[in-house]
C-alpha cells in the first residue's frame, strides 16, 4: 500500500474550531475539538445559546422569564430548558445557604439594573432609600412533569449567573452528543469544558488577576470541568449616592458589601462553579476552603488571595 | 405437618393480637398526627404563599429533571493542575 494511501485510512487527528462573539450580554467563546469539520457545530451552539437567551433573558418581553415574572402568582408553561434553569437555580440557592438567591430580580431593579446593562449605565438611576431582603425562592412552585412554574406573588425571577453557568453546561453536554470529541463553552467567564481537551494538558484556563490589569491570577488545566468567576469590578454604575454593583446580597438588598473584590471557583459543572462563587463572595473563602466539591480562590481590596490548596499551587 | 406446627400455634396468635392492638394504636396517633398536618396545612393555604411550595423544593431530583442532562446530582472538585500551556480560554466577569 502506498504511503499516501496509508495515511489516508489513518483516523485524521481532532482538530480544533473555534469562535467569540457576544452573547447573554457577555463575551461569550465557544471550542469544539473534533476529526470531522467543526464549523457546523460552533454554528449549532451560537444557535443554541441564542435561543437560551432568548428563554431566559430579563430583558426581552417575551422571553419566559419575563412571562413569569409578568404573570407571578399564576402558573405558567414553560420549556424543559426553563424547567433545568427554575430547578438549577432552586438547588444552588440551597447549596449555597441563600447566597445564591435566584429573587434578588426586584432589588436589582430597584438599583435601576432593569434593561440591558450598556443602557443601564448610560442613564444612571438613583438608588432606593430603601430596600427589604430578597424574598427567597422557597415559594416557587415548579412542577416538572407538567412544565409549569409558578412564582409568589412580587417575587422578580433573575437567573443572574445561574443562567450563563447553566446554558455553558448544557451547550457544551449537546456538543458533544452531537458528535464533537471535546467541546469547552465560555459565557461571561462561567466556562464548562467537557470531553477530549485541544492538547495533552487538558483544557488550559487562564483566570485574570482582578487587580492587576494584564496579568494572570492562575493559569490551570483541568481533564473537565466547570469555572466561574465572579467580580465587583464589573458590571458596576454610578447613582447619585455612589456606585453599585450587580451582586446583590440576598439578605438586605443591597449591592453586597464585602472586601472581596473577585472569586473564581472550580467544580464538576458550570452552574455550580457560578453558585459557589456567591457563596466565596458573600460568605469570604472560608465558606468555601473546606468543600470537596469545589476549588476557590478569592481576592480581597488589599490584594490579598485566599485559596484552596487545590488551586493554592497554581496562583502565579 | 400440622401437629408439628401446633405447639407454636397459641403463642403466634397472641403476637399477631399484640401486633394489631399495637397497629391500631399507631394508626390512631398517624391519623391524629396526620389531622394536625392538615389542619396546619389548611390554615397555611389560607395565606398567600402557593400551597406547593414545600414540594418544589423537596422533589429536587436532578436525573429525572427534564433539559438537565448536563448535570448530576454530586461530583467531586475536578482535579487540577498548575499549567504553563497556552491557555484555550479565559474565566474572567464580564
Amino acid at each position: 500500500m502506498p504511503p499516501a494511501t496509508r495515511a489516508l485510512s489513518c483516523a485524521s487527528p481532532p482538530g480544533i474550531v473555534q469562535a467569540r462573539r457576544r452573547a447573554m450580554g457577555s463575551d461569550a467563546h465557544v471550542v469544539v475539538v473534533t476529526a470531522g469539520d467543526g464549523n457546523p457545530l460552533v454554528a449549532a451552539a451560537w444557535a443554541r445559546i441564542d435561543e437560551l437567551e432568548s428563554r431566559w433573558s430579563r430583558f426581552r418581553t417575551d422571553s419566559e422569564v419575563s412571562t413569569l415574572n409578568r404573570c407571578a402568582g399564576r402558573p405558567v408553561t414553560v420549556s424543559n430548558d426553563t424547567v433545568a434553569l427554575i430547578h438549577h437555580a432552586l438547588a444552588a440557592w440551597r447549596l449555597t445557604d441563600g447566597r445564591f438567591d435566584p429573587t434578588v430580580g426586584a432589588a436589582l431593579v430597584a438599583h435601576g439594573y432593569d434593561r440591558d446593562f450598556a443602557e443601564v449605565v448610560a442613564r444612571g438611576r438613583a438608588a432606593p432609600e430603601h430596600t427589604e431582603p430578597a424574598p427567597g425562592p422557597s415559594g416557587i412552585a415548579l412542577d416538572r412533569a407538567a412544565h409549569t412554574v409558578m412564582l409568589p406573588a412580587g417575587v422578580t425571577f433573575d437567573p443572574g449567573g445561574i443562567g450563563k453557568g447553566l446554558g455553558a453546561d448544557l451547550v457544551a453536554a449537546e456538543l458533544l452528543a452531537a458528535g464533537a470529541a471535546g467541546a469547552l463553552v465560555n459565557l461571561g467567564g462561567d466556562v464548562r469544558a467537557v470531553g477530549t481537551p485541544p492538547g495533552p494538558a487538558g483544557w488550559v484556563i487562564s483566570l485574570p488577576d482582578p487587580l492587576r490589569t494584564g496579568r494572570e491570577l492562575a493559569r490551570i488545566a483541568l481533564p473537565e470541568g466547570g469555572v466561574a468567576t465572579s467580580s465587583q469590578l464589573r458590571r458596576r454604575w454610578s447613582t447619585p449616592h455612589g456606585t453599585a454593583h450587580h451582586l446583590i446580597d440576598p439578605a438586605t438588598g443591597r449591592p453586597a458589601e464585602t472586601d472581596v473584590v473577585a472569586a473564581t471557583v472550580v467544580a464538576a459543572e458550570a452552574w455550580r462553579a457560578e453558585a459557589l462563587t456567591k457563596l466565596a463572595f458573600l460568605a469570604g473563602a472560608g465558606a468555601v476552603s473546606n468543600r470537596d466539591d469545589a476549588h476557590a480562590v478569592v481576592v480581597t481590596s488589599d490584594g490579598r488571595r485566599h485559596a484552596t490548596p487545590g488551586l493554592a499551587g497554581a496562583l502565579r | 405437618m400440622t401437629t408439628d406446627r401446633s405447639p407454636a400455634r397459641g403463642p403466634r396468635r397472641a403476637g399477631r393480637r399484640r401486633h394489631a392492638v399495637a397497629s391500631r394504636i399507631v394508626a390512631g396517633c398517624l391519623s391524629a398526627a396526620t389531622s394536625i398536618v392538615l389542619v396546619a396545612a389548611l390554615a397555611r393555604s389560607d395565606a398567600a404563599t402557593p400551597a406547593r411550595r414545600t414540594d418544589s423544593l423537596s422533589a429536587l431530583v436532578v436525573s429525572s429533571d427534564p433539559g438537565a442532562g448536563a448535570t448530576t446530582p454530586t461530583q467531586g472538585a475536578p482535579p487540577l493542575t498548575r499549567s504553563e500551556a497556552p491557555p484555550i480560554t479565559t474565566s474572567q466577569a464580564s
